[in-house]
């Protein structure tokens, strides 16, 4: 995939994530570091993706969405799973998808996001400004996904949720009073 | 691996502070960063924080209605080994029956929010979850079920109905707005209880655990509080664990007492130590008969007196003592033989028996003797007729059996009816009580 530093892009506004770049972790035993961030926003409030590399395995990239306490990391699939554009303004919470031998996935919620603002490396396509339909879901196990309907192409990120103690953070951002 | 491209700033979150578009008072929001909306202090109206003109959300919730929550706002404890501050209150209510109850809004930046609810004075600790509890009965999609599923316990459904936000103070994740209301059901499970929440746009899934009241006081150090009332629908029932303890106690005990009898009666001695005929005159009476001198072997053992008279529509008496030949102790005895039958409106009936039985228990060993006494009645007849006297020793009886089992049974049957009565109370205040006789 097509890196480009991305980063200095504007500045953050101030919030409480306790995750930076350099940050490293462990999804299901697998170790990575934080390379870059979007944060994205939406009618009601907004949620941070960040760029994950790791070191060993199939997968070198992938996305740590963390939004209210909740961390989840998930990897680009095949669009194919998706319900084409033409449906997408029909998906309603829900709503049962079949995510090939994943399972089957349940819509929690359809969010129209836009990238407010990005740090670090990030793949081309993860803009500034870039705006997309959201589509959540979640599946049997801790499963989750995410399609994002943009202008241009449907991507699909596939994964689940761990908990923050099994992510065994270090280089995490020192929280003042906590 | 990739380069960290500049080092990681060590940014200093700050409160923000703004004055209120409302009343101009001045207002603190402690975490900007995770909070969307605030709760002016003075006037309660709730504030969009992330709006640059603050634009106002909310502003339904009137000075006279003010709820005091328990927990001051800001106050911090540590619950399940992780610390939590409180930063937003809630109060709801069913919309039906107007029954309210408060929620604490509890944060941490690193684990993020959780809830404490206070329902009759009975606290409980609200994870939300993402995975979603399952149901054989439907696809668990905006309609509510009577059984889920979730991590390997089975939940009841408890409550289904309207919540209202009733008033709210702090600051919030979300952007609290006027009139907002789910659909709300409960499933419990205690000490656990599943709440699904959902509007047309979003549907969530809740864990809740059961708190005892000391483990709030003790987290966030409240002296006065006021107890729970009533049972909750996930409070743990204090006899649930008597009861599951008490009931495999009571089987252990009473297989070993099935088992303990029957070896008891299969070696008991059970001979007959003394058979006599005697004559008697039918509608006579006898005085001082004496029966030959018999052996009861054993140190302690039961004794099962027998007599037989051939009564037939008459009776027979016996009265007498058995004596020890060696220390005189004496064990006196009457009894009556009567036995009665005919013809009445074309039925024919029967009552009583020709025969009797006395079981004297723990008779010491010894040389014995019976002296009674005898009188009939009754009789159609004149002349004699016989009775039969039997001294039976060390006799298996289902006796001690008995009365064992029947202290045995005492703990367990309370225990059982207070575990009942918990679970009764438990469910009176729900719609989908199990238990018939709480329907209200």
């Amino acid at each position: 995939m097509d890196l480009e530093a991305v980063g200095k892009m504007a500045e953050l506004q101030d919030d409480l994530t306790p995750i930076q770049i350099g940050t490293t972790g462990k999804f299901k035993g697998k170790a990575f570091e934080v390379i870059g961030r979007m944060k994205v926003s939406y009618d009601d409030g907004f949620w941070n993706e960040w760029y994950l590399y790791f070191a060993e395995g199939k997968h070198k990239e992938g996305w740590l969405a963390e939004a209210q306490g909740f961390y989840a990391v998930c990897f680009d699939i095949p669009e194919s799973v998706a319900p084409p554009r033409n449906e997408a303004s029909a998906l309603k919470p829900g709503r049962v998808v079949q995510f090939q031998d994943r399972g089957l996935f349940e819509i929690e919620n359809i969010l129209e996001v836009k990238c407010l603002v990005s740090e670090g490396e990030l793949p081309v396509n993860a803009m500034k400004g870039r705006e997309s339909l959201s589509v959540d879901l979640t599946g049997p196990d801790t499963q989750m996904a995410t399609i994002e309907y943009a202008k241009d192409e449907i991507r699909v990120f596939a994964g689940s949720y761990q908990d923050f103690d099994d992510f065994k953070f270090h280089n995490l951002r020192e929280i003042e009073g906590w | 691996m990739a380069e960290t491209p500049e080092q990681p700033q060590k940014r200093k979150y700050t409160a923000k502070n703004f004055d209120c578009t409302r009343c101009g008072a001045p207002i603190t929001v402690k975490y900007p960063g995770a909070s969307l909306s605030v709760s002016c202090p003075n006037c309660k109206v709730v504030i969009d924080i992330t709006d640059q003109n603050y634009r106002i959300l909310a502003k339904y919730f009137d000075k006279t209605k003010e709820y005091d929550p328990i927990i001051p706002l800001g106050t911090r404890g540590k619950l399940f080994d992780k610390e939590w501050e409180v930063i937003g209150f809630v109060v709801r209510r069913d919309k039906l029956s107007g029954f309210a109850w408060e929620e604490y809004l509890l944060f941490n930046p690193y684990y993020g929010y959780r809830w404490l609810t206070r329902n009759n004075g009975h606290w409980s600790f609200v994870t939300m979850i993402k995975d979603k509890p399952y149901s054989s009965q439907a696809a668990l999609s905006r309609v509510f079920v009577n059984r889920v599923d979730f991590q390997d316990n089975n939940y009841k459904l408890f409550y289904s109905g309207h919540a209202v936000v009733a008033y709210v103070f702090g600051e919030f994740y979300w952007k609290v707005k006027t009139d907002s209301e789910v659909w709300m059901s409960d499933y419990v499970c205690p000490p656990y209880m599943l709440s699904n929440e959902w509007d047309n746009r979003e549907l969530v899934w809740s864990k809740s655990e059961y708190l005892d009241i000391d483990t709030v006081k003790d987290a966030f150090k409240i002296k006065g509080m006021a107890g729970p009332q009533g049972v909750a629908p996930n409070q743990p029932s204090p006899y649930l664990k008597t009861w599951s303890v008490m009931r495999w106690l009571w089987i252990f005990f009473i297989v070993l007492l099935i088992g303990l009898s029957t070896a008891l009666n299969t070696k008991a001695m059970n001979y007959t130590a003394l058979r006599q005929m005697y004559n008697f005159t039918m509608n006579g009476k006898t005085n001082d008969t004496t029966t030959p001198v018999f052996e009861l072997l054993k140190d302690k053992a039961n004794v099962e007196l027998t007599f037989r008279a051939d009564v037939d529509n008459s009776w027979f008496y016996i009265s007498g003592e058995m004596v020890n030949d060696e220390t005189g102790d004496t064990y006196y005895f009457e009894r009556t033989c009567e036995y009665y039958h005919g013809v009445d409106g074309g039925e024919s009936w029967s009552e009583g028996s020709n025969t009797q039985n006395i079981l004297l228990s723990g008779v010491p060993g010894g040389k014995y003797y019976i002296n009674f006494d005898t009188e009939s009645g009754d009789f159609h007849a004149l002349g004699d007729r016989n009775f039969t006297l039997q001294v039976r020793r060390d006799v298996p009886t289902p006796a001690n059996f008995m009365w064992s089992f029947f202290w045995l049974c005492i703990l367990p049957v309370i225990s059982w009816l207070n575990m009942r009565h918990f679970e009764v109370s438990r469910w009176s205040e729900s719609d989908y009580s199990p238990y018939v006789s709480s329907s209200s």
